[in-house]
């Protein structure tokens, strides 16, 4: 490789610590090999980093309610993940008593919990903490007042075979299920489905809702993991991907999609996602009831 | 092995350790306490309040210049600290400050915004790199004052233009558009400033003091 060359990748790959890359340069870095990329990206992200601790500013004082929430939120999160090791280091003792279908019982209600400390309500309660009890899909229906409940519909690609259920969900628990009954069984080697939840009052990408496999024919129920806190979903949405998920989707195999009915008492309004290629559209009517989806490329 | 590291082994309780971090109001002064990403990633509680309130100002400021409201900066700090609780295993104090660290991750989001608000596409295969690696390397981890320091000597050998541009970008968040009227420069000028002095620097930082570099203007 010649040094002018090399110069320009060493610009491309500067663009891109300085967030400002377009595709077609990260075309051009991603054809570099591993080691040379490496090398000079994490050189460069340290110095960026370094040259924002040289300001003269870095010390504003957050608001207050934001600095308790976030204490609330990591005194839970981390005393959490220390039960969780603890729990996994009991189990890996040699027991010859021990069972082990008790063990993956507890395991699963450790996990939940676990996964639980990822949903982060923006308007909760300051005193609220979530709490270790495993949570079924019964129990959110019982317990949220704010349960938000939609069957799924056909997506872009729908299945020749009908698939039904629901998706359930809290925002103020941040906690939901999905239903799914006749949803085709998946190898997980070779493709697993993707929980997409679309809230454009939060950004214009869907919020990553978890990967997951069907395993067995008739009804599932998953429990939904959003990487990210929900504030006012309008739509979930199932895409099929390749194993272990993607960050972006392309939206290529999106066979089931459930809208969020919206609340009564609302005036007339459109909205239109424009992230995905099917064109969300949801009419609030006087009476509340959702005008179904228009599905339009974008 | 240092009596910090022993104690975290012994999974000892060290609140006299967070008791005894020196207070001060200087710039960097305030985060050269001893780490406390170890004690959270060893289910220390305590050690949150402490991580809060010696970070929490610097990731405010960092994400109120690239946000337009405080409602978007609200969110990104939230998902700063959650990606900060995740990755607290990750830091490694023998290879860079903690406050580099909180940074990178504080800057990762918000390159990740201004991309969206860009509306350029989405860096997939490389944000997904681990944050341990990019302290990983031959280099030796500096005290924070040190490294500042270098940083600001590096910056001082830039030319007015490139350094205007580099640190309004990377100190006021501000974009290549606003960059471009506040400075009177064309838009690809701004960009090429800010891709080539962020590269003098990362050379100038790996050279000895003694030997400055001359910037190549363009």
């Amino acid at each position: 490789m010649n040094p002018s060359q090399d110069k320009m990748h060493d610009e491309y790959l500067a663009g891109f610590v300085l967030g400002e890359l377009t595709e077609e340069e990260l075309k051009v870095i991603e054809g570099l090999s591993e080691a040379d990329r490496s090398r000079v990206l994490n050189e460069l992200e340290r110095v960026s980093a370094s040259i924002t601790l040289a300001s003269d500013n870095t010390d504003e004082p957050m608001p207050e309610r934001l600095r308790r929430s976030i204490v609330e939120y990591g005194r839970t999160y981390v005393t959490e993940m220390k039960s969780v090791s603890t729990e996994r280091t009991i189990r890996q003792g040699v027991d010859p008593t021990f069972r082990w279908r008790e063990a993956v019982a507890w395991a699963a209600c450790i996990a939940a919990s676990v996964m639980a400390l990822f949903f982060w309500q923006k308007t909760r309660v300051a005193t609220e903490v979530p709490t270790l009890a495993p949570l079924t899909r019964e129990s959110l229906m019982a317990s949220a007042s704010d349960l938000i409940q939609t069957p799924w519909t056909d997506g872009k690609t729908p299945w020749a075979d009908r698939v039904t259920g629901d998706v359930v969900w809290s925002n103020s628990m941040q906690k939901g299920f999905m239903k799914f009954v006749g949803m085709p069984i998946n190898d997980p080697t070779v493709e697993q489905y993707q929980l997409w939840i679309i809230d454009p009052s939060r950004d214009d990408e869907p919020i990553d809702g978890g990967v997951f496999d069907i395993s067995s024919e008739g009804e599932s129920i998953v429990a939904i993991q959003a990487k990210l806190p929900v504030n006012r979903p309008t739509a979930f949405a199932i895409t099929i991907e390749k194993p272990g998920g993607v960050v972006v989707s392309t939206q290529e195999r999106l066979p089931l999609i459930a809208p969020v009915k919206p609340p009564k008492q609302q005036r007339w309004t459109f909205r239109a996602w424009r992230s995905f290629p099917l064109a969300i559209s949801t009419w609030r009517t006087t009476d509340g009831y959702f005008s179904g989806q228009h599905a339009s490329p974008l | 092995m240092t009596l910090f590291q022993v104690a975290i082994d012994m999974d000892q309780d060290f609140d006299h350790l967070l008791d005894s971090e020196e207070t001060s109001s200087g710039s960097t002064l305030r985060f050269s306490g001893p780490p406390l990403l170890p004690l959270i990633a060893n289910g220390h509680a305590s050690a949150v309040d402490q991580f809060v309130d010696r970070y929490g100002g610097l990731i405010w400021s960092i994400v109120r210049k690239s946000t337009r409201g405080s409602h978007d900066a609200e969110d990104m700090v939230q998902d700063i600290f959650i990606d900060l609780w995740k990755n607290a295993a990750s830091f490694q104090s023998e290879r860079g400050t903690e406050v580099a660290f909180v940074a990178l991750i504080a800057r990762r989001r918000v390159i990740d915004r201004i991309r969206k608000r860009s509306a350029l596409p989405p860096l997939e295969s490389l944000a997904d790199r681990p944050i341990h690696a990019v302290f990983d390397g031959d280099q030796d981890s500096l005290e924070i004052a040190d490294e500042v320091g270098k940083i600001r000597n590096c910056l001082a050998q830039l030319s007015a233009n490139t350094r205007g541009v580099l640190v309004r970008v990377l100190q006021e968040g501000m974009s290549h558009q606003e960059i471009s009227s506040a400075m009177e420069l064309p838009l690809g000028s701004v960009k090429s400033y800010a891709r080539r002095g962020l590269l003098f620097v990362r050379e100038c930082v790996n050279r000895p003091l003694a030997s400055p570099i001359q910037e190549v203007q363009s």
